[in-house]
């Protein structure tokens, strides 16, 4: 009933890039005919001019656009990894063996339904204020969904591949990373991509609150210095690194998983 | 016998995590001078109800984030289905609004805070409710169309045997279908719903839970205000999700019947 | 024999679909009739095309070549009764077998009894408020044929309703079917890959052969009711139909 009735792949083209259209040229449209105030919205075109100037232009956050954006990539990607490196395992464990569910459990229950940013002034007062307390913060960001992933799929590992190993007389060890660890892959991945959206949405916010450099730093300083060119930039620039790297962990995962056919 | 000696075991376990939790704390409290330990905590919590932040006393915050986040909610959820039902029936509508919606998306709903706080102000709820709803409506939106896309073709099929005409099997088939996807990304849009709270009111609130934990960093850090604000955030989530788990069971009698 | 009125004509209906591979011909120049009030069985091995030609008479699917008529002053609207049951988990027994009628517009009244007289023909009289999950598989497509007949059409077509069935209840179905058939009127178009099924209800049998789909043969069998799987005619005919039937490997 909802199938496509659209038939000619150019009609479909054409519609996307209406779309599109639309969308950018009512945006340009509003700001030239100055229906909005210039100091609320630019127009697509002066961002990419913004762009521009801002690779060499440290006014009036600091720093030009590739330090922020590397800095932004370095946090990211190091909260990122750790968390995989120990949210991972500790979920798979906590799926396999009951004694460490049994552990584990109220302790993650308890940290999970805690926004990470909540985190801070605590964070702070530890850590100091710094890049450690940030990438803590993207830490417990992360780590959340990488466990809970990784839980829920050695937890639907078949019990009828399980039941077949053991006869063949498998231990406990081989059990865990000849069957169930493989069967928990593809949620495995699942997670580590949720995790690295919700890792880099904290960024972002947590550069907001606590830094002074990096993509989330920059487009808060923009909203100060009323320079919404600066914010919509930094905006459209952090959508994309993120939908980026996504891609990229899916790619891994179709090459780690070729079997699988990812939705 | 065995069972239940191997039961008190894990239960032990349980409690023994909980305990070498709360010792840590103490001990980080102790070494640390600035870092509030269980006690103090817990004594914060009292001396905040007589002793207001900002001359509200605590449940005005609560209710402040808490009156944010349902606004927020029932808008996101009116437009995120709506929305969704929308990508998921029209094709023409799909073909030319969807690359648009794929370019919002990517954006996190934090990353929106500066530029809605730009154009709608500091004062007042609005600038902070269109924030939460951002990060809600995204998650109901792609759990809506990708669910209407699913709907099992049989089903498709049988309406039409039976005369169904569009309207027909959008109300009587398709949303019924979609209804746990629908909850599911409810459920996911509200934990974003409350990072988007705390972030929005810590960046640029005068009231609500999130202003607490920021009022916590800016005086002389007052870690205990912190923590009471943390066990707020997280009793307050659980509260709505736990209420909408309620909402869901009854509406859907037929999703907890255990089947054949 | 009386003169019966023909309720739908197939002319030369053929299909192919495209994959990967090319052109498959799934159905070659089917012509057949379907007369009045009968039971006609379309037999035919396992995925030989017979569920495609019943979506073609139900208008589900389209033929590429050929006419499907149906007689005058027939809404071309038929019944339909899928193997997988295809009720609707979120409404209770009686709302699923009021749906077409509710589709239809009809007040809730008139709905609610016509709804009733057939869940009480199937034999499901007290279930009208249990939901389709708690039903057994049996039960299920009992509301599936309640709902089907309940939709006011007299044509119904039956999708190897009983397939997904064990054994047991496969061969209640079929009596409860027969049972039906004595209390309501109607044309029944019934598909099935058992030979068995097809000699215990089918007024009049269609065999259809393997991929791209002919029709072989037609029997009538002349068995007298209630049928016995075991009555030296039956075997005969199975015998013979078994023989003609190209089994796919």
């Amino acid at each position: 009933m909802y199938e496509e009735k659209i038939k000619s792949a150019g009609t479909k083209i054409f519609l996307s890039l209406l779309g599109l259209i639309l969308f950018f040229g009512i945006w340009e449209l509003a700001v030239d005919a100055g229906l909005v105030s210039e100091k609320k919205l630019v127009a697509p075109s002066a961002i990419v001019l913004t762009f521009i100037d801002k690779l060499h232009n440290v006014v009036p956050d600091g720093n030009t656009i590739t330090v922020h954006t590397i800095t932004s990539l370095k946090l990211v990607l190091t909260g990122f990894l750790l968390s995989c490196l120990i949210g991972v395992p500790l979920g798979l464990l906590m799926g396999f063996f009951k004694p460490v569910n049994r552990f584990f459990s109220p302790i993650f229950e308890i940290v999970r339904p805690i926004p990470p940013l909540a985190w801070i002034p605590i964070v702070i007062v530890v850590l100091g204020i710094g890049i450690q307390a940030e990438v803590f913060i993207i830490f417990v960001a992360a780590f959340v969904p990488c466990v809970i992933n990784s839980y829920t799929g050695i937890r639907s590992t078949s019990q009828t591949l399980l039941n077949v190993a053991k006869t063949a007389g498998a231990t406990n060890a081989q059990l865990f990373f000849k069957v169930g660890v493989p069967s928990a892959l593809p949620m495995v991945f699942t997670g580590i991509k949720i995790s690295f959206g919700s890792a880099w949405a904290t960024l972002v916010a947590a550069e907001m609150i606590a830094s002074t450099v990096g993509l989330g730093f920059m487009i808060q300083q923009g909203r100060s210095a009323v320079r919404p060119d600066i914010v919509i930039l930094g905006m459209f620039v952090i959508g994309l690194i993120g939908a980026v790297l996504t891609s990229l962990l899916s790619i891994l995962e179709k090459k780690a998983l070729p079997w699988r056919n990812p939705k | 016998m065995n069972k239940v000696k191997k039961e008190s075991f894990y239960y032990s376990l349980s409690v023994l995590s909980v305990v070498l939790l709360l010792a840590g704390w103490w001990f980080a409290s102790v070494t640390n001078e600035s870092l509030a330990g269980p006690a103090e905590a817990v004594e914060r919590f009292f001396r905040l109800i007589e002793n207001p932040v900002m001359d509200k006393p605590v449940h005005v915050h609560i209710l402040a984030s808490m009156r944010r986040i349902l606004v927020a909610f029932a808008a996101a959820s009116v437009v995120g289905v709506s929305l969704g039902v929308c990508f998921g029936i029209f094709p023409v509508f799909r073909r030319m609004f969807w690359p648009v919606f794929c370019i919002l998306r990517p954006i996190p709903p934090l990353a929106w805070i500066p530029i809605v706080i730009l154009w709608f102000g500091v004062t007042g709820d609005t600038s902070k409710n269109i924030i939460i709803f951002i990060g809600i409506v995204m998650a109901i939106v792609i759990n809506t169309y990708a669910s209407i896309r699913e709907t099992d073709p049989l089903l498709l099929k049988a309406g039409k045997t039976l005369g169904a005409n569009k309207w027909q099997t959008l109300v009587h088939i398709t949303l019924p279908d979609s209804i746990p996807a629908i909850f599911a990304g409810m459920k996911t849009g509200l934990s974003t719903g409350w990072m988007s709270v705390v972030a929005a009111e810590m960046i640029a609130a005068k009231e609500g839970i999130g202003f607490l934990i920021n009022m916590s960093m800016k005086t002389t850090p007052d870690t205990a205000l912190d923590f009471v604000g943390i066990v707020l955030v997280a009793l307050c989530s659980s509260l709505v999700s736990f209420i909408l788990t309620v909402i869901e069971r009854k509406l859907c009698p037929w999703l907890r019947l255990d089947a054949e | 024999m009386a003169e019966t009125r023909c309720r739908i004509k197939l002319r030369s209906v053929s299909k192919s679909f495209e994959n990967k591979n090319g052109k498959t011909a799934v159905l070659d120049d089917i012509s057949l009739d379907v007369y009045e009030n009968e039971f006609l069985v379309i037999l035919g091995p396992g995925q030989c095309g017979k569920t495609i030609l019943l979506n073609i008479i139900a208008g589900m699917e389209k033929a590429d070549t050929g006419t499907v008529t149906f007689s005058e002053g027939d809404t071309g609207q038929a019944g339909f009764v899928f193997q997988r049951y295809a009720l609707f988990n979120w409404k209770n027994v009686l709302k699923n077998v009021e749906l077409p009628l509710k589709f239809k517009g009809i007040p809730k009244d008139v709905r609610r009894d016509t709804a009733m007289k057939y869940i009480e023909m199937v034999g499901l009289k007290g279930f009208e408020k249990s939901w389709p999950a708690q039903l057994s598989g049996g039960m299920k497509q009992r509301v599936g044929i309640a709902r089907a007949y309940a939709s006011g059409n007299d044509i119904i077509l039956m999708d190897e309703p009983f397939g997904a069935l064990d054994a047991q209840t496969r061969y209640q179905m079929q009596d409860e079917i027969l049972k039906l058939r004595s209390r309501e009127k109607a044309t029944v178009v019934f598909v099935t890959n058992n030979i068995e099924e097809a000699i215990y209800l089918g007024d009049r049998i269609v065999l259809l052969s393997n991929k791209p789909s002919r029709v072989v043969k037609e029997y009538i069998p002349a068995l007298d009711r209630p049928r016995k799987h075991t009555s030296p005619e039956f075997m005969k005919l199975r015998d013979e139909i078994t023989a003609n039937m190209d089994l796919a490997l």
